[in-house]
């Protein structure tokens, strides 16, 4: 293999081509036998990193500052928050009865103090410790499920009639450690909105059950209360333990999950994410591209995070606030619970922050500033606002808007993910999923249309023949055509909209939400030899100088563009070439457009 | 507290960051992203892996920053961060690719990690580097510059490239493949008057 072959061969790869593994062998054969080459094409293939690494700075280095700020905080607020809750546990020590502390207060790294709750015993712990606290929280459970409202929530003098006996392994006097609180499990009992069947089953199964009197059911619970609630609790009765129990979050559960999705966990563990992990607030979440995962929150909102994300919950709801998520790349879809008019759900992105009372949307973020954020909303109403100019908009059902640098923030007119554009007369017959275009002017209330008003400027020296063979003056503009009477044709390819001849193009378009998409074309005139036809989607050009013979049309499909401005623009006619159709007419007949939004 | 301080200056940024600042700790990201990045996109050629592993580099350094004594530059230290983080990612990938089969991508992986390897000795905190490349990206002739500007800096592809120029996409590829051996050597040309590393 020549030097310029093995060059030729390494352009293709870096500029994204697959080579066969054939092609591919060759190349390592050929530079793992030069050296000296090797290291060029690898200073290239430096060279080619570094300058799309300046690209990217350039195009959201600021974003990226802020979304690293945005998790040194939280990171910061989480671990002052253990500093506080570990200094209360220490103003508070154990009852003197207490067995000796096997240290782990003493330990200052969150993770840890988080990880020891369900680590196994250390050494020096009893068998019987962790069955007394299983045994102090499930009484507690059951005392609260089972005591009537009015009451007080502490144990009457007799049991439930549904505790089940079993035999005492648990010392009464042995309270359990503060740091033992109960687990999960219990809290989200207790919660409002929990989604019971999307809670792990809880394997307390297997922990022996012991039955207690109703005397040290008292003493236990007491003990509990005090132990989990060191300095907070009143010294009423009744309302310090439900308060905890009520405000506790239920845990974030992954619902489904594909293969490459990935959680960073701590400092920068970054782990797989499997189904029915529960996800701590403040962790990322990362998708690779074509790779997806569903959360379901404790209140039944669920969020189904595209490939190619980073997302993070900030912050669980609290008594104040809502609940915060961050989506700082990609896609998501959530449908959100109806939530506490004080209490919105908010999500924020690089660019954008839109709060949500209860409602089905669709996120997509892109690293580029100019293109922002695309907000699509499926019920309800949600609130954007652009973080970059502070002006914010509200976003109806059925509705998109696009939040990024430069941009107005105004809310479209939403045709979802596959939309047919007819054109031709107004009294074309449409089918389910069809928009129909007869030319006219883009209104934004009806979200598409022509630029420039249907009827133009007389443009001087030209003119057209019609059917007849009267000669008419050319305009600028557009106008719709029927190609047959028969009431049974295909209005798909009987009808059109003809536009742009000689030099003079004509541009349709068509605001919807920034992404990939596939363009599907149809020119001509399937009564006769038109063209030649030339149509831009986006920039591309699809159709090129392409005539068609009567009976015939142009077709191009699927031809992928991406959309980046929030607006899909097509070009028609124009820019005439050498091609000459049988009559030397110039101008494109459009028939149809059809537009596939492509999912990640 | 940030509008009192010299956001420019790298030392009171590091002192602010050290007493727990974020925002200062955001001064420096401001000022090293480019460099962290650039670093790290000549080993790693998956885009979306190098915004990863930069912010794993800045969170490390943020929580290591007790233990940068000021022996070398903060730019050489973090780099510093950047080839390990880069190395562990080069390597991982390298036994991913040798389980998969892909020749190309294996070997490149191996190639590169060597190329990380030798990184060591030479660590600098390639300032210098960028500026020269940006020196030499305005010495390009119009038509080089044009196709450089819409290629890495507009986002456009290769095949995009193609159809609007008529050419093939291998024409593209191996054009901005010419002008990337041309800014190496403007490069090597420029570091070789400062008398730096490329």
């Amino acid at each position: 293999m020549s030097s310029e072959e093995i060059r030729e061969l390494w352009s293709r790869f870096l500029a994204g081509e697959e080579l066969s593994p054939e092609a591919q062998k060759s190349l390592v054969d050929a530079l793992d036998g030069d050296p000296e080459l090797r290291e060029s094409l690898l200073e290239n293939l430096q060279l080619d990193g570094i300058l799309h690494a300046m690209s990217a700075t350039r195009r959201h280095g600021e974003a990226f500052v802020r979304t690293l700020s945005d998790c040194l905080s939280a990171e910061h607020d989480a671990t002052r928050f253990v500093r506080k809750v570990e200094s209360r546990l220490n103003e508070n020590p154990p009852p003197p009865s207490a067995p000796p502390s096997t240290g782990r207060r003493n330990k200052s790294d969150t993770t840890r103090i988080f990880r020891r709750r369900s680590a196994a015993p250390a050494p020096g712990e009893t068998a019987w410790k962790p069955a007394l606290i299983a045994a102090a929280a499930f009484i507690a459970i059951l005392l609260l499920v089972t005591t009537p409202v009015k009451e007080s929530r502490r144990p009457g003098p007799k049991p439930a009639p549904s505790v089940p006996q079993v035999v005492q392994t648990t010392p009464p006097s042995a309270p359990p450690e503060k740091r033992e609180t109960p687990p999960p499990q219990v809290v989200k009992q207790e919660v409002p909105g929990t989604t019971p069947a999307l809670v792990p089953a809880p394997k307390r199964e297997e922990t022996p059950k012991p039955v207690v009197t109703d005397e040290d059911r008292r003493k236990t619970d007491e003990e509990l209360k005090k132990s989990i609630l060191p300095s907070r609790t009143p010294k009423t009765e009744a309302a310090p333990f439900p308060s905890v129990v009520a405000t506790a979050p239920a845990p974030t559960i992954v619902e489904r999950v594909d293969a490459n999705v990935y959680i960073t966990k701590g400092k920068s563990d970054k782990v797989r994410l499997n189904k029915d992990d529960v996800v701590p607030v403040g962790n990322t979440i990362d998708t690779y591209p074509a790779n997806a995962a569903r959360l379901r929150f404790g209140d039944g909102t669920w969020i189904e995070i595209g490939g190619g994300s980073s997302f993070r919950e900030i912050s669980a709801p609290t008594a104040t606030s809502g609940r915060k998520v961050f989506l700082a790349s990609g896609t998501l879809e959530s449908q959100i619970t109806k939530q506490s008019p004080d209490r919105p759900m908010v999500f924020t992105t690089p660019t954008a922050e839109a709060t949500i009372l209860g409602t089905t949307i669709r996120l997509t973020v892109t690293n580029d500033p100019k293109s922002g954020t695309t907000l699509d909303v499926k019920e309800g109403r949600v609130r954007l606002k652009n973080l970059l100019d502070g002006k914010s908009a509200e976003v109806a059902a059925g509705h998109f808007a696009v939040a990024a640098a430069g941009a107005d923030l105004v809310p479209q007119k939403s045709f979802g993910d596959e939309i047919l554009v007819k054109f031709g007369p107004a009294d074309v017959q449409t089918k389910p999923g069809w928009v129909l275009d007869s030319g006219d002017e883009f209104d934004p209330k009806r979200g598409y249309g022509w630029k420039g008003p249907k009827e133009g400027e007389l443009i001087p020296g030209l003119t057209w023949r019609d059917g007849q063979g009267k000669i008419w003056p050319k305009r600028a503009g557009r106008f719709a055509a029927r190609r047959t009477t028969d009431p049974a044709a295909d209005p798909l390819k009987t009808t059109d909209i003809v536009a742009g001849w000689a030099n003079q193009s004509e541009t349709w378009k068509m605001p919807i939400p920034n992404g990939r998409y596939l363009i599907s074309v149809c020119c001509g005139d399937i009564s006769y030899e038109q063209g030649p036809h030339h149509v831009w989607v986006e920039g591309i050009q699809i159709i090129d100088q392409k005539i068609n013979k009567a009976g015939q049309l142009v077709e191009v499909l699927n031809v992928p563009v991406e959309v980046k401005d929030g607006e899909l623009n097509m070009t028609v006619g124009g820019n005439p070439g050498p091609k000459k159709s049988a009559d030397g007419s110039t101008d494109t007949c459009i028939n149809y457009l059809l537009i596939k939004r492509v999912r990640k | 507290m940030l509008k009192e301080m010299n956001v420019d200056d790298p030392e009171e940024l590091l002192e602010q960051s050290r007493r727990g600042s974020t925002q200062a700790f955001a001064g420096i990201v401001r000022q090293y992203q480019s460099r962290i990045r650039a670093y790290l996109a000549r080993y790693v050629r998956d885009r979306d892996a190098v915004e990863d592993l930069a912010q794993d580099t800045f969170l490390l350094a943020y929580r290591s920053l007790s233990s940068y004594r000021g022996e070398s530059s903060l730019g050489v230290w973090l780099i510093g961060i950047a080839r390990n983080v880069a190395l562990m990612h080069v390597r991982d990938q390298a036994r991913r690719r040798v389980r998969e089969t892909e020749v190309l991508q294996a070997a490149l992986g191996r190639w590169l990690t060597e190329a990380i390897e030798l990184d060591a000795s030479r660590l600098t905190d390639r300032d210098q580097t960028l500026r020269a490349l940006e020196l030499c990206l305005q010495e390009l002739p119009e038509h080089s510059s044009t196709l450089v500007e819409n290629y890495y800096f507009k986002g456009r592809t290769a095949i995009e490239m193609a159809r609007e120029q008529g050419k093939k996409e291998s024409a593209i590829g191996m054009m901005l493949l010419r002008i990337r051996e041309i800014l190496g050597r403007c490069i090597r040309t420029r570091m070789a008057e400062t008398g730096a590393h490329a």
